[in-house]
This record gives C-alpha cells, structure tokens and sequence, in this order.
C-alpha cells in the first residue's frame, strides 16, 4: 500500500512539473493563431473571403510574423549555378528575386525595369531597377549582375550556356549575349533558382556550401537563421527598395518563418491547431478546412500526361494509331468528374485553355470513345487487344480507374509502382509500356516555355518516346520567335502536329494545388504567384498579429 | 573481465565491418541515385547531359564502386565521416548537430521507460488478480500494440488541435527555453516510450511473479524483514537480469524508434537525418547512420553483459 502511494506520489510531482509549463503562453514560435484565438479551437465560422478592404488604415498592416512551413528538402538558396530542387523557391523567397517575373504566359518587370531583345536575337539589354540595395548594403547594378551571372552560366546547370558573355553598358544597364535567341533563356531568368539574383560580396565572402543556406539578395526580407530540419527565419529590410502604391515603404510584415516539417499530415495539423498562418493542401481536404473557418485558394497547377514508349520499335506504341486508341480509351471527363471532385478539368491538348499562348481551340484531340478506340486498336493489328504496363509512383483511383478503361478496349495493363527517383531514372535510361508523369505549370503564373521544356524539351524523354522531325523542327521556331504573335501561331500548328497528328503523349487532367490561409491574412495573391508557395511577400499583411 | 571486453570489442569491430559492406551495397541496390532525389523530377527533367555529368561528378558517383567504398572507410579511419551530398555539409557536422537532440529524446524516453516501466510492472506482481492489475495490463497490451506513427499522429490531433494544451511539433533547446522545450518533448517522448513502457511491464510483472515464488523470497518473509527490503533487495534484484537484457535492446530500439516519431513530430534528430537521407539517396549519409547504429547496439550489448556481474555474483565469480 505504502509503494502505491510513493508511486501516486511521484505521479503528480512529474506531472505538476510538466502542466506548470502548459499554463504560460506558447512560445515565439507557436503563438496560437487560430481562427478563434482564445481558445485554440473553433468554435465558429467565419465568413470566408479572399481578399481584404482596401480602406484598412495603412498604419495597421505593418508588424507581425508570417509563418509557412513545407515538407520539401532545402538544397540551395543562395548560390548561383549550382543545382537546386523544386523547394528552394519556397525556402528563399523572402530574400532573392529574380531579374524578370512570369506572369499570365508573358514576362514582367522585377529587378530589371525594362528590357530589349535585338532584331537578330542575338542579345538582350536589360535596364534595372536603381537604387536597389543587398541585404549586406552592397549596391545591385550592373557590375554586380554581371558577376552573377558569370558564376551562373558557367555552373552546374547548364540552362544559361546559350549566353557568350555579359557586358556591362552603364551603371544600371546590362547586355546578355546569346549564342541564339531562345525563349528558355528568359523563362530560367524568370522561374529558375539557380538565375536569380544574389550578392557578390556574399558570394565572394562565403563557400557555397555556406551560401546553400545562407541566402544573400535583395528581397524584401533578410536572412536570420535557419536551423536544419527545423525552420529558416528572415526579418524585414529596412532598406528594400519597393513602396507601395500610397508611398509606404514595404515590406508590411516584421519578420518571416518558414518551417520545415517532415510529415504532411503533421504540417496539416499544425495548421489547423493555428500554428502556421498557410498550408498547401489536398482537394479532399478542401471541405474540411472550410467549414473550420480557414480561406482555401487555388493555386499552382498542372497537367498529367502519359508518356507512352512509341520509340520502342517492337512496342505497340511505336505504331501512332495504337497511342491514339489509347487516347481515345480513357473518360476523361468520368476522372475529373469522379476523383477530381470538381477541381480538375480534361486535357486534351499541351496548353489548356487558361492560356491564350498555348492553348488552340482548334486542336479536335481525343474526346473519349472506346468504339473509335478498339475500331484504331484493329486497323493496327490489335484486335485482340495486348498487355503492356502502367508504371506510376502511386497507385490512385485515377490510374485504376484509367485501368479499367483500357481493359475495356482490350489492353491489359499491369501497373508497376515505383518511387519517384526510380521513375525519373526510368525515363532517362528509357522504359517499357506507359509512364504516367506530371507537366508543369498551369495558372496565371505559368510559363509556356516552361511547360514545353519540362514535357517534351526534357532530354531523357528521348530515349523512349518518340520525336518526330517536324515536331522538333516547330519547337525550334518556337524557341527562337521572338514575335509573340507569330509565336502563338508556330504553337497552334505544333498543337495540332503534336497531339492530332502524332500523338506524341496523351494529356489526361488538368489539375490544380490548393493552399489553405487563415482569413486574417492578406495580400498573398496565390493565383498569381509561380511556385504555389512564393508569394510576393512584400505585400502580405496580417490584420491579426 | 578485461579479456572478455577485449574479444567483445573485437568481435564487435568485426560485425562492423560487416554491417558497412552490407549498407554500403544495400544502399546502392535501391532504385534512383542520389542525383535524382537531389535534383528532383521537375528539375531533373531539364536537366542536359552536361549538367548531369558535372554533378556526378561533384557527389563522387562516376566512381567505380569499390573506390567509392575504399573512400569511404578510409575516411572514417580518418575521421572524416564523409560528405552529405543532400546538404552539402560534412557529415560530423550533421551529426553533431542532430546526435545530441536524438540523445536528448532518447534519454528522456528511456528514463521514463525504466522508470515507470519497472515500477508498473511491479506494482502488476504484487497486486496480481486486482484491478490495478488488470488495469495495467490492459494499457501494456495496448500500448504494445498500438503503432507509433498512429500514435503520434493521434496524440498530435488530441492534445494539440482539439485541448490546444501542447505544440503539435518542433524542438527547442531545453538551453534556449526549457518550458518550450519541456512541452514540445511531451509527446514525442511518451509516444517513443509507450512501446518499450508497455513490453517493460509485461516482462517485469512475469519476472517478479517467477521470483516470489522462489525459496529464498519465502525466506525472507519468514525471517520477518519489511516489504521493502524483500522487493527491492531480493525479489528486483533478482528480476533485473532478463529486465536488464530487454533494456540493453530497447537502447537500439529508441534510437530506431525515434526515426518515426522524429519525423512526425518535426525533431531534426538522426532519425529524421536517417529518413531524409534515405528518401534523398544520400548514401554518406545513411551508411554512417547505420554504422552508427551498429556501434550503439554493439556497446550497449557489451554494457549490458557487462552489468550482469553486478546484479548477479554468481556470474562474477565464473
């Protein structure tokens, strides 16, 4: 009995040492930040609205810390040239920015205010910004981009090779020489980490190991700390060169916490118990979130594709009719309709339709119908029907129910699941049957060159899907108009060569990203920004702090 | 003694060396390089042949296997531990930052697992047949059952999101802010230590049921001593062995346990620099982890032979 009460004994002592710390508030980095900040939970729904009056007194949108997390890797965020992966935007956003933004399909002004393309695309002159300042003071002109830049064509990513060399005509104008016009130099100004814009005294002061972490720019927030696997903090620079348009100096927000978590389920929660002001999140989560009280927006896109084996010349996708039965085999709209719940739309061609660079009304595409689908599958010799593989990185209801479909016409597909760097392995050495892939980026942000480089420009694809002539001789002419018009014709025609002709690959859905946001939060503009989680961060504020 | 520990030690720089060829081949069998997780598939696709080859380069994988392994545990000799090609960094300097957070964790979780396991588990003998008993029981077998990653994410949904009591993650130098600390580790700790507790109960109870019934505790009953000095000096004492033995493995156990839990609860510990560096390809990285786990369980098993000499002298006079 006696050790029963030591043990009850000890059992509160632990205990009351332990709750005593519940009773403080939550630390710095966990500050309650619920829809309902009294008591963590919700407890009603408010009215959710995307965007905030503009009649909000300026004075009340300065101060406060945005915190955002991901569970994407850090690689590097503030050396130029060296590799970087899909998460270092994210992570670095507040620091670095890029000579030219993209925007709508079209390049827009950032650091560099203006810019001209010689007649014989063998050069572009850019005019920046003046006045514009490092973190560490140093001064961003010509000079300084010249150095940058140097160090980024010659590095490790090879996107830049096209330019010869980089003069400097005046304090704040610099000329890219290019081997040949072509579009993707642009697009890697605009969207690439790697060609964006960092200080050469940072980089001439640290390794770039250091630098990978350590970014150095002329964002509207400066590096503070970062802590692996846990968080990388900024503050605001005073000295940012951007007001707005009342004349107030920007940025709003006194500081910025990215997180990192390793666990999605774990950011989700985190979010929903009020520790993060923004998530990206699934569409099956949409309801939920809502009804919580929380502003979901769309966000980044993009557009599934498969990737069919035509190169393979004892392949039944070598023969086009095969790849066009296939086409015609899948209900696309039955997908969207079933497992999008509403969000995703059809493809049928590159470019959907949010894009008036890319997309072409005239392309027919493969609406979906089986009859014309078996009726091709005969004509090649495959009345029958044959076997082949789906190879994804996750079995969904999408792909079985894309399995279902080809079972129908006749075509019997295994699907293979295989982790994402084994699939990206597969498609540089080449691989056999079907791989389902993802193109990005849809939205008012994207690219087209950016969507034409990672579906088709994509040098590993060549090994097993096919190329034909003239469509590389269109994609060629793209790459190098530099008149937008003509441009959008060459793309029309190569829509129609592409998908009508050749069926090169089979676009499937469109589909689109999610970020959740708590209500009090304003100015991020997702719909607007590239990367689904880069916002334009000098103009979010917070109306609760 | 000396000999023993001696020929231990030696054996165990044998099973070292096993466990490196081991991981070292393993690693490379999966699918994927290390180039394809740094870089990513969105930007992977993009990237030229040239490129592909100058990072190939840079992370050391256009050499031939054998000059990659030669490289590797020469370096170890060395002290050089090798280069993380994910981070970028050395590789002492990710495991002097993540090793102590894992030991922190990990300590706290095992001294409740001793703890409180030892104790309920005595408590379950003594008071066999009662609710108390069947009560605890009852926890263990859930506790043994139930999956950490489950259990973290439900405690995570419970104490965070729906009481709003605790962070949902993160880790904090008790240095930096010990209440911060103290509530962020709640949970990840007992999540670690709800399975080992659980075993720990089960096993104690079972030992201390075996040794009351033996001639000598009856003994000492019969000689008059108090309760106290009969469980603590003859009947624990006694039950410690098999106890200490299941200890020495749940060393190895909360080191890998903290693997799940560390990644749930978003601590930058070595198992959540083991995970990452796995999914990353990052072979440096996941051959000095493992190796490292080697060592651990090596010396901890070594720790634990060691101490039964002084729980028990029979075994320190033969």
């Amino acid at each position: 009995m006696k050790k029963l009460i030591w043990v009850l004994l000890a059992l509160v002592l632990v205990s009351s040492l332990v709750l005593s710390g519940c009773n403080q508030e939550m630390g710095t980095t966990t500050s309650p930040i619920s829809p309902s900040a009294t008591t963590g939970k919700t407890t009603e729904t408010p009215a959710t609205t995307k965007t905030q009056s503009s009649t909000t007194p300026k004075s009340e949108k300065y101060g406060g810390t945005l915190i955002m997390a991901s569970t994407l890797p850090v690689r590097n965020l503030g050396y130029p040239g060296y590799a970087t992966s899909p998460g270092d935007p994210f992570y670095s956003c507040p620091a670095i920015e890029s000579l030219i933004d993209s925007e709508y399909g079209t390049y827009v002004p950032r650091l560099a205010k203006s810019w001209d393309i010689a007649e014989d695309g063998k050069s572009v002159t850019f005019h920046l910004q003046e006045g514009v300042k490092f973190h560490d003071g140093t001064i961003m002109d010509a000079e300084a981009i010249k150095f940058c830049f140097d160090i980024a064509r010659q590095g490790e990513r090879t996107e830049l090779r096209v330019v010869n060399s980089i003069d400097v005509l005046g304090d704040y104008t610099v000329r890219f020489n290019l081997d040949h016009f072509d579009w993707t130099f642009m697009s890697t100004l605009a969207i690439c980490e790697f060609a964006r814009v960092y200080s050469p005294l940072a980089i001439q002061t640290y390794t770039p190991e250091e630098l990978a972490t350590h970014p150095v720019g002329t964002g509207p927030f400066k590096f503070v700390d970062y802590k692996r696997d846990a968080y990388i903090k900024y503050e605001r620079f005073d000295d940012y060169w951007q007001k707005d348009a009342d004349g107030n100096q920007l940025p709003y927000l006194d500081a910025v916490e990215i997180r990192m978590y390793g666990e999605a389920t774990t950011g989700l929660l985190a979010f929903k118990a009020g520790e993060l002001h923004r998530w990206d999140i699934q569409v099956q989560d949409i309801e939920d979130i809502e009804a919580s009280g929380f502003v979901v927006s769309e966000s980044i896109g993009g557009q599934s594709i498969i990737y069919p084996d035509g190169a393979n010349p004892e392949s039944p996708f070598s023969d086009v009719r095969v790849r066009q039965a296939l086409a015609y085999a899948i209900d696309r709209v039955g997908i969207t309709e079933a497992v999008g719940e509403g969000y995703w739309d059809p493809g049928y061609q590159m470019v959907g339709d949010w894009s008036e660079f890319g997309y072409n009304p005239d392309v027919k595409g493969y609406p979906y119908d089986p009859d014309k689908a078996r009726q091709l599958l005969k004509e090649a010799g495959y009345a029958n029907g044959f076997k082949t593989t789906i190879i994804t990185e996750m079995v969904s209801d999408t792909i079985l129910a894309m399995q279902e479909n080809l079972a129908a016409v006749g075509i019997e597909a295994k699907i293979q699941e295989m982790s994402q760097t084994a699939t990206v392995e597969l498609m540089w050495n080449g691989w056999d049957g079907l791989i389902i892939g993802g193109l990005g980026w849809k939205g008012g942000h994207a690219d087209i060159m950016s969507s034409l480089v990672t579906g088709y420009l994509t040098p590993g694809l060549r090994v097993s899907m096919i190329y034909p002539p003239e469509v590389d001789e269109l994609v060629e002419k793209i790459k190098s108009e530099q008149d937008l018009v003509q441009r959008k014709a060459l793309m029309d025609e190569l829509e129609i060569v592409f998908i009508d002709k050749y069926c090169v690959n089979i676009p499937l859905f469109e589909t689109t990203g999610f970020t959740a946001m708590v209500p009090y939060l304003h100015g991020m503009n997702i719909e607007e920004s590239f990367w689904s989680s880069q916002g334009k961060l000098e103009k979010v504020w917070l109306s609760e702090k | 003694m000396a000999s023993y520990v001696i020929r231990r030690l030696l054996i165990g720089a044998l099973v070292l060396f096993l466990v490196s060829v081991i991981v070292f081949l393993l690693v490379r069998l999966l699918p994927g390089d290390p180039l394809t997780a740094f870089v990513g598939e969105g930007e992977l696709g993009t990237l030229t042949p040239e490129s592909r080859a100058l990072l190939m380069a840079r992370f050391g994988l256009d050499k031939s296997l054998t000059m990659q392994y030669v490289d590797w545990v020469t370096g170890l000799f060395r002290g050089d531990l090798g280069q993380s090609i994910a981070h970028g960094q050395d590789i002492s300097s990710l495991v002097a930052y993540s090793l102590p957070i894992t030991a922190h964790v990990g300590a706290l979780s095992l001294m409740i697992i001793v703890f409180f396991g030892i104790t309920f588990g005595v408590i379950c003998a003594l008071k066999r047949g009662t609710w108390i008993d069947t009560v605890l029981t009852l926890l263990a077998n859930l506790g043994i059952t139930m999956p950490s990653f489950w259990l973290g994410i439900l405690s995570i949904y419970f104490f965070s999101l729906l009481l709003g009591w605790l962070p949902t993650s993160g880790y904090t130098s008790p240095f930096e802010d010990f209440w911060l600390s103290t509530r962020q580790l709640i949970l990840p700790v007992m999540v670690i230590a709800s399975t080992g507790m659980a075993g720990l109960v089960r096993l104690g109870r079972t030992v201390m049921l075996e040794v009351m019934m033996q001639d000598y505790v009856r003994t000492a009953w019969a000689k008059g001593l108090r309760e106290r000095v009969i469980i603590v000096r003859h009947e624990l004492k006694n039950a410690m062995i098999p106890i200490i033995t299941v200890l020495g493995m749940m060393i190895g156990m909360v080191f890998s346990g903290s693997v799940i839990v560390e990644t749930i609860f978003n601590i930058p510990g070595m198992g959540r620099l083991t995970v990452t560096a796995l999914f990353d390809k990052d072979y440096q990285v996941v051959q000095f982890s493992v190796l490292m786990m080697g060592a651990i369980i090596i010396l901890s098993n070594l720790i634990v032979d060691i101490s039964y000499g002084w729980f028990d002298p029979r075994i320190r006079l033969n």
